[in-house]
């Protein structure tokens, strides 16, 4: 009796516990950004701050993808589209006429809309299945550039006027604290969606979606606005990236771009706050330190030439890897491995008894008088 | 009429080779429930090995070509017994992701290995010159070439179909518990199914490359393959056939009367309808689920 008592203590400690790590973890994760990103721009290299920006890009879109593969369970692989979406609608804008960020906006306004359209196969279509479908949105979004690309500009591509004023490093740093809100705003926004009704929704719908419509879950409705939410932030991202690289062309966007955004999510780890944003720091930053370590090999100009070639193989050998041995990605290692050490230190904090699932009174076998 | 013949000949002739490669795709899709997105990498890499053996030694075509055919074969055993095999039991993406770093690797490996933009393959005994059929004209190389691939496509349906090793195949595909109780070593046909599906693959690259050249663009045509495995029907192994000439032949008139740079998109609009509204292919078996 004793011992179901402190069970079900433990179980609600446990529980209020979670909760409160994950409203912690959300703002953790904001100030860790705002911290790098303070000190590198006040004393970083333009170089080092410029990294910076790569990485808070790819965080955006990578912790849109993991809202839709890894809580939504929608597997994409076409996702480059979105982003190539958003650069040519942010192009389309800005050559209307339409100020800096409101083009942004019209990008990601217009990638909502082809979310929705992408989206629409995802009704019918599951899984592996839906991979390939993608695919489709990707040449689509490819072809629709290139023609438009070809009929205005050419072949050199379409060149943006910068963004911010100042010297090189002035403008990396405002494009750094720029990046920083709108990756604050993403955080935000995905942790309030992921930890409410819709999170609970999308993963009932992940895990068993005729289940998840027995239970009165509008299912079409849910992926429908899980395209869009995430579509529109990769255009988002996309129409930002424009404005960063102040050059777009249809040939940059390609479907090795994609897998490498995958990789960031399975890296990272599925369906996590900081999964994918580890996820993009690893990959964004392999093609910077794999010349040096390989360098040591195979001699230091072969090394620095065939640096993105060395970095694709290792997030290729990294996705193999993780997929087999660490579904969880990094996140999920790093829980675990805490527990091991929690468990050494404090046997009883993981002993099953004080697991959230087991709270239910321990059966005494009927032989035995009840002390 | 001579835009018609363009397009049927050089469709069924593109179309021949689609099919070698659908049928790689859809034997690895009957063994293992796999899209293999590194079927590309194969083509790919079979075409470039040997294409750089062939300018660095002096051996004859055909050692080169069992070399590169046996170098990729290997690969694709042991991608799936290294990497595929523990995906078993968990949902499909997985594999199909796994896949994809396979091809991610595979692609590194390329950039490193063959810095060379372009190589090109010598089949001896190809004839030269051209021909011409109704008022166009045709490498005759690449029709002999694509003769080959639809005696080798016909020829493995036939085995498929009618010998033990076919029925062992798609038995241990079908119902893997059933297979093996019934005395089939299940694993060893995973790992064949791979192997040939990797080495057809390979085939498919050298022919392709041989008419053509070697390089990228060899990748990209097993993109285009897997519209044509739906197509025809994702377990059905004669349906790669129809498949892969139903969307060569789409391909040519495409590209005959509307512009190259359509095909591409065009095709995979047709995967995108087939997938809505013919989900099991033309002679694929309905009760296949898309879930």
């Amino acid at each position: 009796m004793t011992r179901a008592i402190t069970g079900t203590k433990s179980a609600a400690q446990a529980h209020a516990f979670d909760w409160r790590s994950l409203i912690r973890q959300r703002y953790i994760i904001i100030v860790i950004a705002f911290i790098v990103v303070a000190f590198v721009t006040a004393g970083g290299s333009s170089y080092s701050i410029y990294i910076v920006d790569t990485i808070l890009l790819a965080g955006i879109g990578a912790m849109s993808l993991d809202l839709l593969m890894g809580t939504g369970g929608q597997v994409s692989i076409g996702n480059v589209a979105f982003l190539a979406g958003g650069a040519f609608a942010t192009v389309w804008a800005a050559r209307a006429g339409v100020p800096f960020p409101f083009d942004v906006i019209i990008g990601g306004l217009a990638c909502a809309v082809f979310g929705l359209i992408v989206g629409l196969p995802a009704l019918r279509i599951r899984g592996m299945y839906l991979a390939l479908a993608t695919l489709a949105a990707f040449y689509l979004a490819d072809f629709v550039g290139q023609q438009y690309q070809n009929d205005t500009v050419g072949a050199a591509g379409f060149f943006l006027k910068p963004v911010f004023s100042g010297t090189i490093a002035q403008q990396s740093a405002s494009w750094a604290w720029l990046l920083l809100a709108v990756l604050a705003g993403t955080i935000i926004l995905f942790s309030w969606l992921r930890s409410g009704r819709s999170g609970r929704a999308w993963r009932m719908i992940r895990d068993h979606e005729i289940a998840a419509s027995i239970m009165g879950i509008p299912v079409s409705r849910y992926k429908l606005s899980l395209f869009v939410i995430t579509s529109a932030i990769i255009g988002i991202q996309g129409g930002l990236t424009a404005h960063f690289t102040e050059s777009v062309t249809y040939d940059s966007f390609t479907l090795s771009l994609s897998i490498s955004v995958i990789a960031m999510i399975l890296i990272g780890g599925l369906d996590s706050q900081a999964g994918p944003l580890i996820g993009a720091i690893v990959i964004t930053t392999l093609p910077i330190f794999v010349p040096d370590i390989i360098g040591n090999f195979v001699g230091s100009a072969n090394a620095s030439q065939d640096a993105s070639n060395y970095s694709e193989v290792i997030y290729g050998a990294l996705i193999m890897i993780f997929m087999i041995k660490a579904p969880k990605g990094l996140v999920g290692l790093i829980q675990t491995t805490g527990r091991k050490v929690l468990s050494r230190w404090d046997g009883s904090r993981t002993s099953p008894l004080t697991d959230p699932l087991v709270t239910k009174d321990i059966p005494v076998p009927s032989g035995t008088p009840d002390p | 009429m001579s835009e018609l013949t363009a397009a049927i000949i050089g469709g069924l002739s593109l179309g021949a080779v689609y099919s070698l490669v659908t049928l790689g795709i859809v034997i690895i899709f009957r063994a293992t429930e796999t899209f293999n997105f590194a079927h590309g990498s194969f083509m790919l890499l079979a075409a470039l090995i040997l294409g750089r053996l062939q300018s660095h030694s002096g051996l004859p075509f055909e050692v080169l070509a069992l070399i590169s055919l046996a170098i990729v074969g290997a690969l694709g055993a042991m991608l799936f017994r290294f990497v595929l095999r523990s995906t078993i039991g968990r949902p499909h993406f997985v594999a199909v992701i796994a896949t994809l770093g396979f091809a991610a690797v595979a692609d590194g490996v390329i950039g490193i290995v063959f810095p060379e933009t372009q190589y090109t393959i010598t089949i001896p005994g190809l004839s030269n010159g051209s021909t011409r059929i109704f008022g166009a004209t045709f490498s005759v190389a690449s029709l002999e070439i694509s003769a080959f691939a639809v005696i080798l496509t016909v020829a493995l349906v036939l085995v498929f179909r009618f010998t033990s090793l076919g029925v062992r195949m798609r038995a241990a595909g079908q119902n893997s518990l059933l297979a093996s109780q019934g005395g089939i070593n299940v694993h060893r046909v995973y790992i064949g199914s791979w192997a040939l599906a990797c080495v057809l693959a390979g085939v498919a690259g050298i022919a392709y490359g041989s008419v053509n050249s070697v390089n990228q663009g060899i990748e990209s045509l097993a993109l285009l393959a897997f519209p044509a495995a739906l197509l025809g029907g994702l377990d059905s192994i004669p349906g790669s056939l129809i498949g892969g000439f139903g969307i060569g032949l789409i391909g040519g008139f495409v590209a005959a009367y509307i512009g190259g740079e359509y095909v591409t998109v065009v095709t995979y609009l047709v995967l995108l309808v087939v997938m809505l509204f013919l989900p099991h292919g033309i002679a694929g078996t309905r009760s296949v689920r898309r879930v």
